[in-house]
């Protein structure tokens, strides 16, 4: 475990080093990051000029949302969702795959963690500032018993990520490229900016139960402000277990049919 | 010439080769379509109107801006990045073309593949007047259609062939293109109609070339600008396309001095 934290640390040093060389394009990058993270909120506060409700979510609530969303969005473009959409395919295209099966370090956290982005934790700096903002305008008080369900849901809602880009990252090994499925799943993820509660019908049943976007930022929001039931989280955790149990097999899989055409 | 109208068949017979990322993307632009569809219906269930927009007019634009996703790209930036980046830029510098011309076509041939594309969708909107709305009634208006569209394709072009030529000056200025792409998203109208924004935001983008590759073409075709306002516009709109044409060439004569061609 130490050895891999301590190799976590070295990717993350040597990817901000490599970031910061050029540092015009750097803080021009960082800025576009930022405002990244500020344009939903100006989405829904044009919105919320016109309406006081949307899917039965007020404006601070809908800020809530957003702002779980821009933090596990952070996390994960951190950490994994790069390596496994993008770099994973590009190695197993150019060949640097096979040098990476050769290290002594398991290949699925090496190709998960490979190039940790410090470069994004300027978004995530953001979604700290926006936490802060919420705090001083949301009117609910945060306490252990609406806080530890959050932080669970989170945690669920990033290891839900995490299953869908390995499933789609292990299809690679077959396919030419699967950046084109990194974008298709982007675009996907991207909609759980919005609260789940605006599907009605079988749609609803599908993004909280059988496709469950829900669980990226309509569950760990909803948990905090009281708005979604404690008993979603035990499905959430026993469907996430599941995904994540099929995804890792998913890759195995894969893996053992890799054969090593670069 | 008859060697760009080649790298425009080029460009076409490339993106044919990869078809199935345009179904992946259309798949994943009709489920963002979708929920912003649903966004929407929440929106106008609660009994009120956005601005001056009918529930009708408002997914009438939204439909536009997913077909204009495959139109109007930023793919060039990516691809001059990767150029730059690996190396593969010194092939184009040693032949008889200009490498914005062979992007310009390249970019062209991909785009008219995939207007292609959704054309059935374009004839299924047009057919299906009931859900949406449709300005364009006069053959005047359609030339004039035409010509914005030119115009705005010109100028998309070349904000973003700028922002790929930034990378003779980086390791890689992805993160930079998606940064300035959402950007760009946001003040050409992708994300919300400008005119909903707060007063401050819409000075912000009057004073940015945004609006005229998205915004305004949609709101033509809508029908809520007409003829004069598009006769208006052409001014900034050359000018915003001379510019984007000069600091291209800055940027590529400043760049192409210090390109080594290493690649990675």
């Amino acid at each position: 475990m130490k050895r891999y934290l301590k190799l976590l640390w070295l990717f993350a040093k040597r990817s901000l080093i490599d970031q910061m060389a050029y540092r015009g394009t750097f803080f021009l990058a960082v800025l576009g990051k930022v405002s990244r993270m500020v344009i939903p909120f100006i989405f829904f506060q044009a919105i919320f000029l016109k309406v006081p409700r949307v899917g039965g979510w007020n404006y601070q609530e809908i800020a809530v949302l957003i702002a779980t969303y821009l933090t596990l969005e952070s996390l994960a473009v951190i950490t994994f969702h790069r390596n496994l959409s993008y770099y994973l395919p590009d190695s197993l295209r150019n060949g640097e795959f096979d040098f990476l099966l050769t290290k002594p370090v398991g290949t699925l956290f090496f190709s998960s963690f490979k190039a940790i982005d410090f470069f994004d934790l300027t978004s995530a700096i953001t979604a700290v500032g926006a936490w802060i903002y919420i705090f001083k305008i949301l009117d609910i008080s945060i306490n252990f018993f609406n806080f530890l369900p959050f932080f669970i849901a989170c945690f669920i809602g990033l290891a839900f990520w995490y299953g869908l880009i390995l499933c789609l990252a292990s299809t690679s090994f077959w396919t030419i490229t699967a950046t084109g499925l990194g974008r298709f799943l982007e675009g996907i993820i991207r909609t759980s900016r919005y609260p789940a509660t605006v599907f009605h019908g079988h749609w609803r049943n599908v993004v909280f139960y059988i496709f469950p976007l829900a669980f990226m930022s309509t569950l760990p929001a909803g948990l905090l402000l009281g708005k979604i039931q404690p008993f979603y989280l035990l499905y959430a955790f026993i469907f996430v277990s599941l995904a994540l149990y099929l995804s890792v097999k998913f890759w195995k899989y894969a893996l053992r049919h890799y054969q090593s055409a670069a | 010439m008859a060697k760009y109208w080649l790298i425009f068949k080029l460009g076409i017979q490339r993106e044919l080769a990869f078809r199935g990322n345009f179904f992946v993307r259309f798949v994943s632009l009709l489920t963002s379509w979708s929920v912003l569809v649903y966004l929407w219906l929440a929106i106008y269930g609660e009994g009120k109107q956005l601005g001056d927009y009918s529930l009708k007019e408002m997914i009438t634009y939204y439909t536009l801006i997913t077909l204009f996703s495959f139109i109007i790209t930023q793919s060039v930036a990516y691809q001059i990045s990767d150029d730059i980046r690996e190396g593969q830029l010194v092939q184009y510098l040693i032949k008889p073309l200009k490498y914005i011309g062979h992007q310009f076509f390249k970019e062209l041939g991909r785009n008219t593949l995939n207007f292609l594309y959704i054309l059935p969708i374009i004839i299924i909107f047009l057919v299906k007047n009931a859900y949406f709305v449709f300005g364009i009634d006069t053959p005047w208006k359609f030339f004039y259609f035409i010509g914005f569209m030119v115009l705005a394709h010109l100028l998309n072009f070349l904000i973003f062939y700028f922002l790929g030529v930034i990378s003779f000056f980086s390791h890689t200025s992805h993160g930079l293109i998606y940064g300035w792409g959402l950007i760009e998203g946001f003040f050409s109208g992708k994300l919300v109609p400008l005119n909903l924004l707060p007063d401050w935001l819409q000075q912000v983008g009057n004073y940015l070339p945004f609006k005229f590759t998205v915004y305004m073409p949609i709101m033509f075709i809508m029908g809520k600008i007409d003829s004069r306002a598009f006769i208006n516009a052409l001014p900034a709109i050359f000018i915003w396309i001379i510019i984007g044409w000069l600091l291209s060439r800055f940027a590529w004569y400043l760049g192409s001095k210090k390109y080594e061609a290493y690649g990675q």
